[in-house]
């Protein structure tokens, strides 16, 4: 669209603007934010992320247009992002406990220092979160609707765009407060068809008297990046207190700006919000609380500490799902445990099954045990995931029965004899399994044998207890190893180039990946010192029989 | 448009014009492109003193293109009769001349006019929808810098495309379409525009639409001159066939080879085969440690990371350097490509490659060996005779060296480099961070005054001779450094942090 183009829409604008009246049925109206809008008709609300801190509404359009060039489809969709002038300088909004902002003077325990850079208006937006394609304003025009100053401005997505070349059309209306800018993302193919959607919707935009008492309380969610003071020597009770606190705040925020068509409930352990089939909702919650009751059973005692409460978040479908996902660059939050899934109808509902027991197995070990989750080896973590990951719940159980792709990758890997001993996978480092060609049977076999270790390994009394067993050792290696680093006298330096160069020569031979392999070593001499070539292969003569 | 020259308004003069007494209307720009509104410039000695509320920035004149003064005193103070007389009649200095106030007034006004156009011309062109777009014989140029450095790299362009057809006898098809040059006016408009991902700082696009991407590094124009090099090396080779795909060693490490180049730009001669002194670090790394690349492995590998190119690389000047290897190498290169003998197999879409197998053969074929192990010997030897030459390697070496810890070797590096007569600004500046860490903040200070000597509108360079200063001894001057740097820029949390002015909350 030319510059000439944009001011021929504007005054149509100006001259219909006063005329149309909000359509009553679905006008949006933001008290908090300031703004009212009529979104296009059948787009549907999506909700925002619990961490957003610039995104104040989002509509995912009915419609998905096709790209003729590039092959793939897109589904267009307009949000309503907020640039309040009072959060631009570093660290703005933020203040002490006394409500007010102070210089920096010995950070306490509960400080933050804030490093999030906030962005500065929409194009500084644009710059830092789109991540579609190569892109530049094509065209700008300032103007007035009614007393209130607003830029148009029309973005191009050109080069490097492999979904297909695309076009932003934005509206940025400037309070007294600050500004507001609506936008749609468009295929350029279908530009022209959108285009009085767009502008239709455009058109009912309207500032609005902000009312401060719906801001609420600050939910006092910890949001993107900083460094947070926190006790090195906080209690596990401590720390209980300050996850129960922040799973309440986005627990709280969580339902508060879901959209009217969406439900929430609340289970044992988590909070689901559901826009699916409320069949499927009482699958997902009763899979969730079943592999969380499996990770309390079998791990339990690994730790001390509280594991947060999760949401779930189901999505009516995976566009949806994509949708919700498309977010600021600095809406995460380190307390923030959720797991996002959705209704599919073409038969990978099993991947988000998968999906969703993994989360919840990652996310459960980081909070009982960090130091476990931080040092656990990468064949235990994958070989967990998998195990849980894959489990069917049937009849109130799960069922840990390999998938299809496990069964066939076993199959293979047995006929091209692409298997390690079960006895060097204990000892193999990320760069062992995943950089070499039989990455993928190791992967399946890994699993395998955890299949194996839970299933009729179980009768053998060392196998009944060798993961727990595994994982007390790792524990006890990590100890030792933190109170020897804390004892070993620095060396005084190199006083000499000759000398420095000896040193780097060390250093290089202890590189991370060298670290693993001892680290792995320690422990395995703690956890099998005492096993004999016999169980050995005995472990594996009975993997192989069961696998086959 | 043409970068206007240097537009100097005498001190002792006061526009008449509707610039004067405007605030925020004095503007500088930079021959880089870059400009930047100050709420007050003045003509200082050799320079310009842009006036910050925390202090003031000095800009030699030599880095600028146009400067905008609203409040040039037009107060001029007499030191002798005869000027004393002149201003008795009326009349001012102007340009060496006494003029009448009146005359003097209208052409500044008029001249001011010209300069406001000019900047705001060149400001415009650095938005993408208003790109320069220039041809010559076998480039189209869309770009953003200003049209007068371009230019420089049109004419660069063109006789690289010349010597290296003419060298490799590649024949060009005359439907070839000119090839699209995107240059862009600095790293971040680069990364927004060409949708290039971070860490790629230039790219040729092989598939259509066929385009060539990079920008212009206004600190390390070497840099520049790489990349460019480089990635036009792809495009030429590409000419070669376009239907076949280089393996990485092959074809990234022709590009780094051709990358090193030189350019006259007096003479308009291009030389080759200098060192690649970046990648020697890496070298130097790996040999240090006692980790040889094999060749044979190398060759194999369909991926290629920052160590694998620098042993690309130095296995090509390698042979492209010797005697008795370098013609039939090039023989070799094209034959992978042209020759009916060398088996290729599908690679994608429409390209074929060939396996690492059959590269060996035609290798060891076309340079009259039987095996390799001779040849990676060689290599080998030639690659611990290596040695770093200029400030550029010494800086990285530098670099490298602070890295891993060896700070005494880094520290005699940077003063190599600086020796050596780098103009990096960014090596000022971290060598007088070095220097810090090392308990001499005195001549830190005079480390990080060099940077902003050479890059006076960084604000990091302001913080770093901030705390230099403070540690010197220098609390108030230090204070208003930072104070300085912040008022620079004022939304980087980074540098507020730094400059210990960041809001702290309470959870």
């Amino acid at each position: 669209m030319s510059r000439s183009s944009l001011s021929l829409v504007l005054g149509a604008i100006l001259v219909l603007g006063a005329a149309l009246p909000a359509s009553a049925q679905t006008l949006h109206v933001d008290k908090k934010n300031g703004f009212q809008v009529v979104p296009p008709k059948g787009w549907t609300k999506v909700p925002i992320k619990v961490e957003e801190r610039w995104i104040a509404a989002k509509w995912l359009s009915d419609k998905k247009y096709d790209d003729k060039e590039s092959g793939f489809s897109h589904q267009p969709m307009m949000k309503v992002m907020i640039f309040d002038r009072s959060k631009i300088q570093p660290g703005g909004g933020s203040t002490d406990s006394a409500g007010g902002a102070k210089e920096q003077e010995g950070p306490k325990v509960g400080d933050k220092i804030d490093l999030t850079a906030p962005y500065l208006d929409y194009k500084d937006y644009l710059k830092r979160n789109f991540n579609e394609g190569g892109w530049f304003v094509s065209a700008e025009d300032a103007t007035k609707m009614g007393s209130t100053p607003v830029t148009m401005i029309e973005v191009k997505v050109e080069k490097l765009t492999y979904t297909g070349k695309k076009r932003l059309l934005a509206w940025v209306f400037t309070a007294d407060w600050g500004d507001l800018a609506i936008e749609v993302d468009s295929l350029e193919q279908s530009f022209d068809k959108l285009r009085p959607i767009i502008l239709g919707a455009y058109k009912t935009f309207k500032l609005i008297p902000r009312d401060p008492t719906l801001a609420g309380e600050d939910p006092g969610i910890d949001v993107g990046g900083g460094i947070r003071f926190v006790d090195p020597n906080e209690t596990a009770e401590q720390r209980k207190k300050r996850r129960q606190a922040a799973e309440e705040a986005m627990f709280k925020k969580a339902v508060s700006d879901l959209p009217s068509e969406w439900s929430s409930k609340r289970s044992a352990n988590f909070l689901v919000l559901n826009h699916a089939n409320p069949k499927f909702q009482e699958k997902v919650l009763a899979h969730a609380e079943a592999v969380r009751a499996w990770l309390d059973a079998n791990f339990g005692d690994v730790g001390d500490d509280y594991v947060q409460k999760m949401i779930i978040r189901i999505c009516k479908n995976r566009d949806e799902e994509m949708a919700f996902r498309k977010g600021s660059g600095d809406a995460f939050s380190i307390d923030s445990r959720e797991a996002i899934v959705s209704e599919n109808k073409d038969g990978t509902s099993q991947f988000e099954f998968e999906y969703l027991g993994q989360s919840i197995m990652r996310m459960w070990f980081h909070d009982k045990n960090a130091d476990l989750y931080d040092a656990m080896p990468q064949w235990l973590e994958r070989g967990l995931s998998q195990y849980i990951g894959t489990a069917v719940l049937k009849g109130g159980r799960l069922d840990f029965s390999p998938d299809t792709y496990e069964t066939e990758r076993i199959r293979e890997g047995r006929r091209m004899s692409k298997f390690s001993p079960v006895r060097d996978l204990f000892q193999m480092t990320g760069k062992d399994l995943w950089s070499g060609e039989n990455a993928r049977y190791l992967d399946a076999q890994i699993a395998s044998v955890f299949r194996y270790v839970y299933g009729p390994g179980r009768a053998n009394r060392k196998l009944s207890t060798l993961i727990k067993d595994y994982i007390t050792q790792l524990l006890a290696v990590v100890q030792e190893n933190e109170k020897a680093a804390r004892a070993e006298v620095k060396a005084e330096g190199a006083k000499t180039e000759e000398e420095e160069e000896e040193e780097f020569k060390k250093r290089r031979k202890q590189d991370w990946s060298a670290k693993e392999k001892e680290f792995l070593k320690q422990v395995s001499e703690k956890v099998f010192g005492g096993w004999t070539d016999g169980d050995w292969a005995g472990l594996q003569k009975g993997w192989e029989a069961f696998a086959k | 448009m043409t970068i206007p020259f240097l537009r100097r308004i005498p001190a002792a003069l006061t526009l008449a014009c509707g610039l004067a007494g405007t605030a925020g209307a004095d503007a500088i720009q930079f021959k880089d492109g870059r400009s930047y509104e100050v709420s007050k410039i003045v003509e200082g000695e050799g320079g310009y003193r842009l006036i910050y509320g925390a202090g003031e920035v000095f800009v030699k004149k030599e880095l600028v293109s146009l400067v905008l003064m609203s409040d040039a005193s037009g107060n001029f103070v007499p030191k002798t009769d005869e000027e004393r007389a002149n201003l008795d009649k009326g009349l001012v200095p102007w340009k060496g001349k006494w003029v009448a106030k009146a005359e003097r007034d209208k052409q500044a006004a008029k001249e001011a006019d010209e300069a406001k156009k000019a900047m705001e011309e060149a400001r415009k062109h650095q938005e993408w929808r208003d790109r320069y777009i220039d041809e010559t014989a076998h480039f189209r140029f869309e770009y953003t810098i200003p049209k007068e450095k371009c230019k420089e790299y049109q004419v660069l362009m063109e006789t690289y495309f010349t010597e290296f057809t003419k060298k490799w006898g590649i024949r060009v098809d005359p439907k070839q379409k000119k090839l699209l040059v995107c240059f862009y006016h600095d790293q971040e408009y680069y990364y927004q525009v060409s949708g290039a991902p971070r860490g790629a700082i230039g790219y040729f696009r092989f598939v259509e639409p066929i385009e060539l991407n990079f920008y212009y590094d206004r600190n390390d124009e070497r840099l520049t001159l790489d990349v460019m090099f480089h990635e036009t090396n792809h495009y030429l080779t590409h000419l070669i066939n376009t239907k076949f795909h280089y393996p990485p060693w092959v074809n990234e490490s022709l590009a780094e080879y051709y990358g090193a180049s030189e350019w006259d730009p007096v003479k308009k001669k291009m030389s080759i085969g200098h060192i690649q002194e970046g990648r020697l670090v890496n070298l130097i790394d790996a040999v240090k440690a006692d980790e040889m690349q094999g060749l044979e492995e190398m060759i194999k590998m369909e991926q290629f990371d920052a160590l694998m190119y620098a042993w690309g690389w130095s296995f090509v000047h390698f042979l492209m350097e010797h005697k008795k290897y370098s013609a039939p190498f090039q023989k070799f290169y094209l034959a992978l490509a042209q020759d009916k003998n060398v088996s290729r197999q599908p690679h994608f879409a429409e390209f074929m490659k060939v396996g690492g197998d059959e590269q060996i053969r035609v290798l060891k074929q076309y340079l009259g060996l039987k095996d390799l192990k001779g040849l990676e010997k060689e290599w080998h030897e030639y690659v611990k005779g290596l040695k770093l030459t200029s400030h550029r390697g010494y800086e990285e070496a530098a670099q490298w060296a602070d890295r891993w810890g060896m700070k005494i070797k880094a520290g005699r590096f940077y003063r190599t480099a600086i020796a050596e007569g780098t103009k990096n600004p960014q090596t000022f500046d971290n060598f007088g961070e070095w220097l810090q860490r090392d308990g001499n903040p005195a001549e830190a200070v005079d480390m990080h005054r060099k940077a902003i000597e050479l890059d006076p509108m960084n604000a990091y360079y302001y913080l770093h001779l901030g705390q230099a200063m403070e540690s010197a001894g220098d609390k108030e001057g230090g204070e208003a450094m930072k104070k300085l740097a912040l008022e620079l820029e004022p939304n980087d949390p980074w540098l507020a942090f730094q400059a210990k002015n960041t809001i702290i909350r309470a959870k």
